[in-house]
């Protein structure tokens, strides 16, 4: 049986964690040497490297991608006009969790290199299973410059928190500020949402994310059951007059039909946040784990919102097989 | 090519999707000794970085830069501390563990067993947490005088302390930290038995010593028993702080006026003879940290960031 120990260390401990990883990965020195440089046993030493890589000080990132994948990437990127795309490998894994693992992880390096080139400034964070992946691979960062606001309501319709919401992580993993939409995601009807926002203080955070410049978001597939459904913010019927309409992506409190026109729904009327039209300009990051995202995400690029893409190789395929 | 591709599929799905190497085998139907050779083939041809949080090469490049610009043996930096956290004025608790961190390197990479011991909060909080193996080879002795002017602080502790959990002899100086006149100091050094024990303090191969700020810290009225218009005397000669009871100018030379007391201790040009370790933070005491540093008077030194960037630019910013 494996038992997880919680080990909380001294800050001597983070001090000799850091040097560890820095002097082992980055500098490529031995664990003997390290061990003498620092006084301690190579045990310790081992030991430490261990725990940076457990408390996020430590990451191991990937600098290629399978050819295959390279070519798939091109093709799209040239397709839709991208400013980058990635095509994670995903072929060979057999649980959804783990394709979108794979997935979030690729978006992690790409948000730490935003993070890194430019620390400060507002980030538009969306939700969703792709989301949270990408924001629990991200290593520790210190950037207390830049803040991330949601792009849209952060309770459900009985004002639970949504679970798919990363704000609190990434402010915790960055020590950024972090702004929540405190409002349902879809109002209940058209009175309720121009009350709701017509409140100051939701006006004043909407005006906040209208400053972001960069924006990551998520591609839900209607066929499945998308963040939408699994944070219960639409109930069955509203559901499948949704689907029946024909839309195959959910993007933002968008429903997309296969060609990219938004299928129109009181749903979307009565959606809270920044709407897909408004990102037209910005920085926009889709990251988008699972097998089965193939139609969803050539509806959402057909909208042309889409900049950046991170995408698995067996929806990057549907996407090729059908353009 | 194809390999190449193989290989890099078998570490997406290790660092990427969280897999261990056995299921990354099954997954490719490969063996896994297989999908080792193919990690390793990755790393090696390129495919694989690394990133460090907590900017660990930030703490080297000061590290470095102080020993170069200071002729220093060894330096460690640490986190600056939080103002909330306990010893904040100390430099905060990673200060003062990496600071017995290498006494203890010290001690044992350079088998040492005599160690000369200032006096002060920051020695007393070292001592709190040496774990060495009790040993009655250990000699401590104190490198300046032990009594207090103030009967509040009890001098004795430290040596003392060390003796009862570590084992080994402890000798004392007993004498006051400070005289105020040089002849009453020349009268205390000359008491019978007091230059063995000099000479022993001088003699060891490690001094452990921290440095103190002049302001209105307990520091100078409890130890030193100073009075508030002593102290403002002392800022108007341009003294910064002490070492040893020693009070220095910005430069680290030590300040000679009929209003400076005398320091009762070994004398400051000894510390570099053999190794001497001193562990000092807190932006308070940058000043005399950068002074002892000019002095020469320090050969290991362990600090906080803050600490580290405030002396170099201090140092920069006079040149």
């Amino acid at each position: 049986m494996v038992t997880t120990v919680k080990i909380e260390i001294t800050p001597l401990e983070y001090e000799l964690a850091l040097r560890c990883a820095w002097l082992s990965k980055v500098q490529e020195n031995t664990l003997l040497e390290i061990a003498q440089q620092l006084n301690l046993s190579t045990a310790k030493v081992h030991r430490l490297i261990v725990h940076a890589e457990h408390k996020g000080l430590l990451k191991t990132w990937i600098t290629g991608y399978p050819d295959e994948c390279v070519a798939m990437s091109e093709r799209i990127k040239q397709k839709f006009n991208l400013l980058n795309c990635h095509i994670v490998p995903d072929n060979d894994l057999a649980f959804e969790s783990n394709a979108i693992d794979v997935v979030g992880y690729a978006a992690a390096q790409i948000l730490y290199e935003w993070l890194v080139e430019n620390p400060s400034g507002f980030i538009g964070v969306g939700k969703g299973r792709s989301i949270k992946s990408t924001v629990a691979a991200l290593p520790l960062i210190q950037c207390p410059n830049v803040s991330f606001i949601a792009v849209s309501g952060s309770l459900t319709n009985n004002y639970a928190i949504v679970k798919e919401d990363v704000i609190h992580e990434l402010v915790q993993k960055t020590h950024g500020k972090g702004y929540l939409l405190p409002h349902p995601h879809f109002a209940i009807d058209e009175v309720k949402r121009r009350e709701i926002l017509s409140q100051e203080p939701i006006q004043a955070l909407h005006e906040l994310t209208k400053q972001a410049q960069k924006i990551i978001i998520g591609i839900g597939n209607t066929t499945e059951q998308p963040f939408v459904r699994r944070a219960k913010l639409i109930d069955d019927n509203k559901w499948q007059e949704i689907i029946d309409k024909g839309a195959v992506a959910e993007c933002l409190g968008s429903f997309l039909d296969i060609n990219g026109n938004i299928v129109s729904a009181k749903e979307h009327e009565l959606f809270m946040g920044l709407d897909l039209n408004e990102l037209k300009g910005l920085k926009v990051l889709a990251v988008v784990g699972g097998k089965n995202k193939g139609y969803a995400t050539l509806a959402t690029l057909r909208t042309d919102v889409i900049t950046d893409l991170v995408l698995g190789e067996s929806s990057a395929k549907v996407v090729l097989e059908n353009i | 090519m194809k390999d190449k591709s193989l290989s890099l599929r078998a570490v997406w799905y290790t660092y990427g999707a969280g897999l261990k190497q056995n299921q990354v085998a099954d997954l490719l139907q490969e063996s896994r000794p297989k999908v080792n050779r193919m990690l390793t083939s990755a790393r090696n041809s390129g495919f694989i970085s690394y990133s460090v949080g907590g900017d660990p090469k930030h703490r080297l490049e000061l590290e470095a830069s102080l020993m170069q610009r200071y002729s220093l043996k060894s330096c460690f930096i640490t986190r600056s501390p939080d103002p909330s956290e306990s010893l904040c004025e100390l430099g905060g608790q990673a200060v003062i563990e990496a600071g017995v961190h290498q006494f203890q390197t010290l001690m044992s990479k350079l088998a040492i067993q005599t160690v000369g011991l200032g006096k002060g909060r920051t020695i007393r909080e070292l001592s709190k947490r040496l774990s060495l193996p009790y040993n009655d080879d250990y000699t401590w002795v104190a490198l300046q005088g032990c009594l207090g002017i103030s009967h509040e602080t009890n001098p004795f502790d430290i040596i003392e302390d060390l003796c009862d959990s570590l084992g080994g002899e402890g000798y004392l100086l007993p004498l006051a930290a400070i005289e105020r006149s040089a002849q009453e100091a020349k009268l205390a050094l000359q008491r019978h038995g007091i230059s063995d024990v000099l000479r022993m303090a001088k003699s060891a191969k490690l001094k452990v010593l921290g440095v103190g700020a002049i302001n209105n810290t307990p520091h100078l009225s409890e130890i030193f028993g100073l009075e508030p218009h002593e102290i403002t005397l002392l800022k108007h000669a341009g003294a910064v702080g002490d070492i040893l009871g020693n009070f220095i100018d910005k430069e680290g030379q030590i300040i000679v006026s009929a209003d400076c007391p005398t320091a009762l201790a070994i004398p400051l040009s000894e510390l570099s003879s053999h190794r001497s370790l001193v562990i000092a933070g807190g932006l308070q005491k940058t000043e005399v940290l950068r002074a002892s540093l000019k002095g020469g008077y320090i050969t290991d030194l362990v600090t906080d960031i803050e600490s580290a960037e405030h002396i170099l630019d201090g140092d920069n910013s006079e040149n």
